[in-house]
């Protein structure tokens, strides 16, 4: 599967976003994906575990060695850190909204958002 | 650990097994984390939508593992699949007939029952058959390769025609009564009449379902059995005509089957939407 060339899921996007700047479990990227849509995305435990299976089969994703949380104490808690895959995919995604607003900033489209 | 918690651990027991292995307990974790989280800004309203939210997951991944998975080993190992999946397509069926009984009150007598189970019966095990039968030929079809050099000398023998002829032999009382019940042929023979003439039209026909019944699934596993050696010529890469007796069976079969589904569907939808006089 080339990743980097596909269009990403939104859940799969958030994710990526939140593993960037860091290994997280799962309560932390639910966490982090909140912070980074500014409460948009609400991801629940059944979209987020379903789309880590999704993204370590396709090794945009790896597990980590990293085991303890200092905070919150839990042998059981699995970290996540994003690939080198991971990475590309992300980044082609991101090139690829910029291109979209570029378009949007060229057509004059939402004037509020994008210019007078 | 809360109920929420239990109930929580509960419903994980829903997802694929290898999914659940994998990630159940950081799931049950993370759900605890919410627990937790929650306790702090208060409000317990939050857990109905992770409860929705896990169980659509369930769904999801329940897809996606049948997609996922060999279909043809996962139709021979196990039933479950065209089970679920043919309950899952008459499921409608009963929840409309359910329905117009209960919304529009309608007389529902233990004989209405029976005759429901009957016919809802023939329509599980008519749609499971046709799953069993059809989705590894398909899984097949999709993942064949290109076909090896054909080498004679180690050629594995498959038994094709007798196969195919056992197969014919199980699925001949079944096509024949089946022509015979379509074309309202009355059955020359001893036990056979009481598929046409109930000697009790008050009471349920019980020998003619039983025989029926009996034959449809006798045609079934003849119907499996000539589709072995399509199987093993697609794994080869080989064309499905490279056994064209086989091939015409199944067909035969299936078309049968399909006839038979639809022609209850379109005669009892009448009743499972409530016309008056339906029968």
């Amino acid at each position: 599967m080339d990743t980097t060339s596909s269009i990403l899921t939104p859940a799969v996007f958030h994710i990526l976003l939140a593993l960037s700047t860091g290994e997280r479990h799962g309560y932390g990227i639910m966490k982090q994906v909140e912070a980074d849509s500014q409460g948009q995305v609400s991801m629940g435990p059944g979209t987020l575990y379903g789309s880590l299976k999704r993204m370590l089969d396709a090794g945009l994703v790896k597990e980590s060695d990293k085991r303890i949380d200092p905070a919150l104490d839990d042998a059981r808690r699995i970290y996540y850190q994003i690939t080198t895959a991971g990475m590309q995919a992300l980044t082609a995604e991101l090139a690829r909204y910029r291109h979209i607003v570029g378009l949007a900033q060229e057509r004059k489209l939402a004037p509020g958002i994008f210019g007078p | 650990m809360t109920t929420l918690q239990i109930l929580y651990r509960k419903l994980l027991m829903l997802y694929p097994s290898a999914f659940r292995e994998r990630f159940g307990e950081s799931m049950e974790q993370t759900f605890s984390d919410l627990c937790r989280e929650r306790e702090r800004t208060g409000g317990v309203r939050f857990a109905v939508g992770i409860f929705v939210e896990t169980a659509m997951g369930i769904g999801r991944e329940h897809v996606l593992s049948f997609q996922e998975t060999n279909l043809m080993k996962n139709t021979l190992v196990s039933l479950r699949v065209p089970a679920f999946f043919s309950f899952l397509v008459i499921l409608p069926f009963i929840l409309l007939q359910w329905l117009t009984v209960t919304t529009k009150r309608l007389d529902f007598d233990s004989r209405d029952l029976l005759d429901s189970f009957v016919i809802f019966g023939l329509l599980w095990l008519g749609i499971a058959a046709l799953t069993l039968i059809l989705l590894p030929l398909i899984g097949q079809l999709r993942t064949r390769k290109v076909p090896p050099p054909v080498n004679l000398a180690t050629e594995p023998p498959v038994g094709a025609g007798r196969g195919a002829l056992v197969g014919f032999l199980l699925a001949l009382p079944f096509l024949t009564l089946f022509s015979l019940l379509v074309l309202h042929i009355e059955p020359p023979l001893g036990p056979f009449k009481a598929l046409l003439d109930n000697p009790n039209p008050d009471q349920p026909n019980v020998l003619g379902t039983l025989i029926f019944l009996g034959t449809f699934l006798l045609a079934i596993a003849g119907c499996l059995m000539a589709r072995r050696p399509l199987i093993q010529a697609l794994q080869r890469g080989s064309s499905l005509l490279a056994h064209p007796v086989s091939l015409i069976l199944v067909l035969v079969v299936v078309s049968f089957i399909v006839v038979l589904v639809t022609g209850l569907i379109a005669d009892q939808y009448p009743c499972w939407v409530g016309v008056p006089n339906c029968d």
